[in-house]
């Protein structure tokens, strides 16, 4: 076997680790109770099914006011709506928890509390995929109709609906995935009636080391949720580029409803902030851990960037093979209590070891997010290149280091800069592998679980801040990496 | 001449039917056809980037159908040129030297050979990315000759350039062929490639070979 397809047999064993390792390790002697299984499926199913929902309506209104700045003057206008679409997004959960928590009082624990928590997150990136979608798929048909006179109503309900049906429904069903398999939300606002199967996974090994059901359950959790990526990845939409004015289309009160949903949780953050900095001197005690926690953040933080790094770079350099992609496209990450679990068992446990596992855990859960998340897109622009470099005779080798690698570095640095963002706030894998604070976010959690929100938002400004100190160097180190390469 | 054989691939909505095909040893072969006859389907065939079990290329008594692409040795110039576009005119060149293994000396000197007979000199040192449509082609055609491959292939090469531009990088074409005295296996639909460059012209239709 040659070094590449060593390579990709490797990552992709290192992806199924959880899944392989607990199988041998666990019998599934009996099954589940049929009503617990039911009822957990059921919560998944409708948290899932309304936060797609509401994100979809949410994100259409606001993808309507993106539209409005269509025109080129208007494009830094654009880009910063944007960026605060892309922001619940991108930061990592316990923000938007810790302001929606702030905020609304008595919050709603349960069903409605996680599908508001997941709205607030996806909303955004439905927005700005459906402004792109409407733009590139639509715009000379709905051109075309403001010049014929068609109402705005009409046009959406006899052109726009039935014209982007299939992309309605194919992001309708990335967001259910991603809510449905979502851990760290249903379980800081599940409370008892919302436990989901995420999260019954996780009450089954932590509290009766039911390890059969366990991984039974994220067996069926998987599949189901790999089923429905496969629909996913099957439906493409029509395609018809060109630009074209937008004007019975575009409503500037979309730009309204995201002001508003944006100032709602950062305003929620904001007050939060205030009243905890009021609470600064109850910190003083804390002086030593805050200091250590925050330097535990940077390590994970930059060992799950590192890790994410190599791990892109390494697809990149195993690529292009049919049946690799087909299992990258196809292959859903493993649940979130699952895979800590898996690390879990294998001792020890103590010293640094939280150190080296959780940045794994973490690699392990991301990578497949970050593919998707532009990565593939990038190899795929790079083919024909590579192509060429093959036919001309040039070794994996030589195409590596001077045609993919110069070219992916920043972007590899970037999606890397994101995992550590990501990394630098985690509380729900970092919960589990370690048996005590190693990190700001888990600090953090300490404080929400015991109900002192507004030291929690203060201490959570640490996040952020490690979280930039972490985006700073990968994407710096990456753009190092490709100069010195490039020489 | 080289000689195909058994060029068959069914690819569900259409079929590649070519028994026997005759490519010349010397100057070039057009194969010729309009769009969805097949043409790239056989070049990226004989490129050895999709697979046709059972075929035969005898070229000066190797069956190059039997070889891996870059074991065929083969020089290629794409329709959409595909430089790389972070490395300049020169980069681009000698990367395809290193592919062939060819000494550093022996590239300087073929540098500086394909420099003057391209014509190269003013933008050699220039990032691909900011080449012309002219300077592109120029630079493609460059680095698919530095390796010194048995055989090039070109794939409309001219399909992206205007009128002004096809007429004078036609000329540029047949120049270096003839200087290089490279076998070359040429693909279009435009008539008037044909005239400037073809020596033995094939036309392809529906996957078929008709003349």
């Amino acid at each position: 076997m040659n070094l590449r397809n060593s390579l990709r047999l490797s990552l992709v064993l290192f992806l199924l680790f959880p899944f392989l390792f607990l199988l041998t390790q666990f019998r599934i002697s009996t099954l589940p109770e049929g009503a617990e299984l039911l009822w957990a499926f059921k919560n998944s199913f409708t948290q899932a099914f309304f936060s797609a929902l509401c994100s979809l309506l949410v994100g259409f209104w606001v993808a309507l006011g993106l539209l409005a700045l269509h025109e080129r003057t208007q494009r830094p206008g654009r880009f910063v709506l944007e960026i605060l679409c892309l922001l619940p997004n991108f930061l990592p959960p316990i923000f938007i928890l810790l302001s929606t928590l702030n905020l609304i009082e008595p919050f709603p624990m349960g069903i409605s509390g996680i599908v508001i928590v997941h709205t607030l997150m996806n909303f955004g990136l439905v927005a700005v995929l459906l402004a792109g979608i409407i733009e590139n798929k639509l715009g000379g048909v709905a051109e075309l109709a403001y010049v014929e006179g068609v109402s705005r109503w009409q046009f959406v309900w006899r052109g726009l609906v039935p014209m982007l049906k299939k992309d309605f429904w194919l992001l309708g069903l990335f967001i259910f995935i991603v809510c449905f398999g979502s851990f760290s939300v249903p379980l800081i606002v599940g409370g008892g009636k919302g436990t989901t199967v995420e999260v019954l996974i996780y009450e089954k090994i932590r509290l009766s080391s039911d390890w059969g059901h366990a991984v039974l359950l994220a067996f069926l959790q998987s599949t189901f949720i790999f089923a429905l990526s496969f629909v996913a990845s099957r439906g493409k939409g029509v395609n018809n580029t060109r630009i074209a004015n937008l004007s019975l289309l575009k409503s500037f009160s979309g730009i309204v409803v995201l002001l508003g949903v944006s100032a709602f949780y950062l305003l929620g953050y904001v007050q939060g902030f205030v009243s905890g900095l009021s609470m600064l001197s109850t910190f003083y005690d804390l002086q030593s851990a805050i200091l250590w926690n925050f330097l535990g953040s940077l390590v994970l933080g930059l060992s799950v960037g590192v890790l994410c790094y190599l791990g892109l770079m390494l697809i990149a350099f195993c690529w292009p093979k049919a049946w690799f992609e087909k299992f990258l496209n196809g292959y859903v990450a493993p649940s979130t209590s699952l895979a800590c679990f898996s690390l879990l068992i294998i001792s020890p446990n103590e010293g640094f070891y939280p150190f080296v596992k959780i940045p794994i855990a973490l690699t392990l859960l991301s990578l497949n997010s970050l593919f998707r998340m532009g990565w593939d897109g990038e190899l795929h622009a790079l083919q024909s290149q590579v192509t060429v470099a093959y036919a001309m005779g040039a070794s994996p080798q030589q195409i590596f280091k001077e045609v993919l690698f110069p070219q992916l570095s920043d972007r590899a640095g970037l999606l890397a800069g994101i995992a550590a963002i990501w990394a630098s706030g985690d509380f729900a894998v970092s919960r589990i592998l370690a048996h005590h604070d190693l990190s700001i976010a888990m600090m953090t959690e300490t404080l929400m679980s015991g109900y002192r929100l507004n030291q929690a938002i203060v201490l959570s400004s640490l996040i952020i801040l490690s979280g930039i100190v972490c985006f700073v160097i990968c994407v710096g180190g990456s753009r190092v990496l490709r100069r010195k390469f490039a020489s | 001449m080289s000689y195909v054989e058994n060029l068959h691939r069914d690819y569900g909505d259409f079929k590649l039917d070519i028994d026997s095909w005759e490519i010349l040893d010397e100057g070039v072969t057009v194969l010729w056809g309009p769009s969805g006859s097949g043409k790239t389907s056989v070049f990226r065939i004989l490129l050895g980037l999709e697979p046709c079990p059972g075929m035969k290329w005898i070229f000066q008594g190797v069956d190059l159908a039997k070889l891996k692409t870059p074991q065929r040795r083969l020089g290629v110039v794409f329709q959409t040129l595909d430089l790389f576009p972070h490395m300049t005119a020169e980069e681009n060149i000698l990367f395809a030297a290193r592919a062939r293994d060819v000494n550093p000396q022996k590239a300087a000197a073929r540098m500086k050979e394909l420099t003057e007979v391209m014509q190269m000199q003013g933008f050699l040192q220039r990032k691909a990315a900011v080449l012309s449509g002219g300077e592109k082609q120029r630079v493609a055609i460059a680095r698919a000759l530095v390796g010194e491959p048995r055989l090039l292939l070109l794939d409309e090469p001219f399909s992206s350039l205007d009128q002004e531009l096809r007429e004078e990088s036609r000329k540029i074409v047949k120049r270096v062929i003839e200087i290089e005295k490279i076998p070359t296996l040429l693909v279009t639909h435009d008539q008037k490639d044909v005239e400037v460059l073809g020596n033995k012209v094939t036309t392809i239709r529906q996957g078929k070979l008709v003349s």
